[in-house]
């Protein structure tokens, strides 16, 4: 196999990948190892995803030497070969005190470089892990501050403050991204969660808005709609609609307040309940332009629908 | 019925070897050296202070917003907007906020602005230094010699192309002279190097030529030497200030979606 062969399976893989995945991928060390460096930008990205992968498996010889030939190559003070560097270094790590001792090392090359955004990045994330949340998000928000147009950064930020419930920074933090990626179906869905999250929690992070329960349900439900939009057969984007829509129509709200009346929301319900059908059966047969679904995802939907079944 | 025969004439078959053959490897080798010494001779670009990062980025920050107003509620954006608007207006992202009054300075004192000089300076010179030894390498060697011919006619209009250095008058535009070859050669070696060296390689003529009209091309610099980040702020929160005209995409989706699916 050749190195863009390679490249196409670690590419293909799940953002997620599964232990099994992950072992399989890990596997490919040997052979890719085995290639020879023909220094082209492929070569070097597999290498890096495959540092990935062997560090997610344990395979600590392997990542050792894949670390070893990219920092041969690109130098020790490349700040993308810190940064994996320093992601060797916490996977080594078998205690917290070896954790802190990584950290020390972040803090003395952000004194150093404070550009260096990949090892920002780092010390962000542990910085998180060791649970120091609200020094990790005043670093994620100097880094913010530097530079506002990256959106990995309000992302991060966004699922930092979820985790807090400040569902309203939250919310602000996923605008941003909207605005540098405007069509990132995931992100309109993901402020749709979090609307629906504000709404089942009895709209207690609604703010000065006021928004009760049925705005934030109605806002919930148009980000899904939107995310639907963008991106046909997305199976979060059915799932919520097909969620909120259900909320809508079991609560109790009068017609009058209602900005989306009760016909179309009822309308709505059904076309989710047909995609999602679609999706479900279609994943579970394997047919085409049906697979690459979460199976996880796949059977909470089905869950969902056979918990609506009876009542419709 | 005498058949028209092309002009005749008679050729030491040693021109091929030691004219025509020696040219076209020499071309070749120094485009290669060239490539070589260019890559050494550059200096890799100096990363940006954190100052001129957020300078930069704060300003892509608010064209993002101009942009993609549509795609965020308008209370969200009235908040975004008023922020930034104040922020630009005050100088508040600026590298150097004291410096909003004064005119811009001068490109020749920024070292920014020096280093890209330089580096233009150093490709120009690694292209005119070697063509102007081999063009007098072969001037002082093989001028006025016709070295090859043609296997196809041609028009009068090319005579000055492929005969310069050659002074006759009545021969066949066929014949090529050395000189000339140097020439055809200089310029028509680009797929040889493209294929020898890779896609963008630092020998090819054009991509020097393409690199010496946009110097800012591929430099991190957003604002070019001379350009004034202050003023450019200044436009940019009277661009925003005017933005009243807000459509949020999100307005009518559900009848968009039900009528599409």
């Amino acid at each position: 196999m050749s190195v863009s062969s390679y490249l196409a399976r670690f590419v293909g893989a799940s953002t997620h990948p599964a232990p099994s995945e992950s072992l399989l991928l890990s596997q490919l060390a040997p052979p890719i190892l085995n290639l020879t460096i023909s220094d082209t930008p492929e070569q070097w990205s597999l290498y890096e995803s495959l540092l990935m992968s062997t560090l997610r498996t344990g395979d600590d010889t392997s990542a050792r030497l894949v670390l070893q030939r990219l920092s041969d190559r690109f130098g020790n003070s490349n700040a993308r070969i810190m940064a994996l560097q320093g992601m060797y270094d916490e996977a080594m790590a078998t205690n917290p005190a070896q954790l802190e001792e990584v950290l020390k090392n972040y803090n003395e090359v952000m004194k150093g470089d404070p550009t260096n955004v990949p090892i920002a990045k780092r010390r962000i994330t542990l910085l998180y892990h060791l649970n120091k949340k609200p020094e990790a998000i005043t670093a994620l928000n100097t880094l913010i501050d530097l530079n506002p147009t990256d959106a990995e950064s309000w992302a991060q930020l966004a699922q930092y403050y979820l985790e807090l419930s400040m569902y309203s920074q939250a919310i602000y933090c996923l605008e941003e991204v909207l605005l540098i990626l405007p069509n990132a179906y995931n992100i309109h869905a993901r402020l749709g969660e979090i609307n629906y999250i504000i709404a089942d929690s009895g709209g207690a992070g609604a703010g000065k808005e006021g928004g009760g329960v049925l705005e934030r349900l109605e806002a919930s439900l148009r980000w899904y709609l939107r995310a639907v939009e963008l991106c046909d057969g997305y199976l979060r984007g059915y799932y919520g609609v097909k969620l909120v829509t259900a909320a809508l129509l079991q609560g109790k709200f009068s017609a009058a307040q209602r900005q989306i009346p009760e016909d179309k929301v009822n309308k709505l319900n059904s076309v989710a309940t047909v995609h999602l059908n679609d999706i479900i059966s279609g994943s579970e047969k394997g047919k085409k332009g049906f697979t690459g679904y979460d199976a996880a995802e796949v059977a909470a939907a089905k869950e969902l629908l056979e918990a609506d079944g009876p009542s419709t | 019925m005498a058949q028209v025969v092309g002009q005749q004439i008679l050729r030491d078959p040693a021109l091929f070897y030691w004219i025509l053959f020696p040219i076209t490897v020499v071309m070749i080798l120094t485009g290669v050296l060239r490539h070589y010494a260019t890559l050494l001779l550059q200096s890799t670009p100096k990363p940006l202070e954190a100052k001129a990062i957020r300078e930069q980025k704060n300003y892509l920050h608010g064209i993002n917003l101009r942009g993609n107003a549509n795609q965020i509620p308008l209370s969200s954006f009235t908040g975004r907007k008023n922020y930034l608007v104040a922020a630009f207006q005050a100088g508040s992202f600026l590298k150097d906020p004291g410096a909003k009054d004064k005119p811009p300075a001068n490109p020749m004192s920024d070292p920014n602005g020096m280093e890209q000089m330089m580096n233009m300076m150093k490709g120009n010179m690694m292209m005119i230094v070697p063509q102007t030894v081999i063009m007098g390498w072969i001037n002082a060697f093989f001028s006025g010699f016709v070295i090859m011919k043609l296997p196809f006619p041609l028009t009068i209009r090319f005579k000055s192309m492929l005969q310069s250095g050659v002074m006759t008058r009545d021969m066949d535009v066929r014949w090529v002279s050395s000189l000339s070859w140097y020439f055809l050669c200089l310029f028509g070696l680009r797929s040889v190097f493209t294929f020898i060296l890779g896609n963008d390689n630092a020998a090819d003529q054009t991509m020097a030529q393409m690199q010496q009209m946009n110097p800012q091309q591929n430099t991190q610099q957003l604002f070019g030497p001379g350009q004034d980040p202050a003023k450019l702020y200044l436009a940019e929160a009277e661009n925003l200030e005017v933005m009243v005209q807000h459509e949020f995409v999100l307005d009518g989706i559900e009848d968009r979606v039900l009528a599409t699916i």
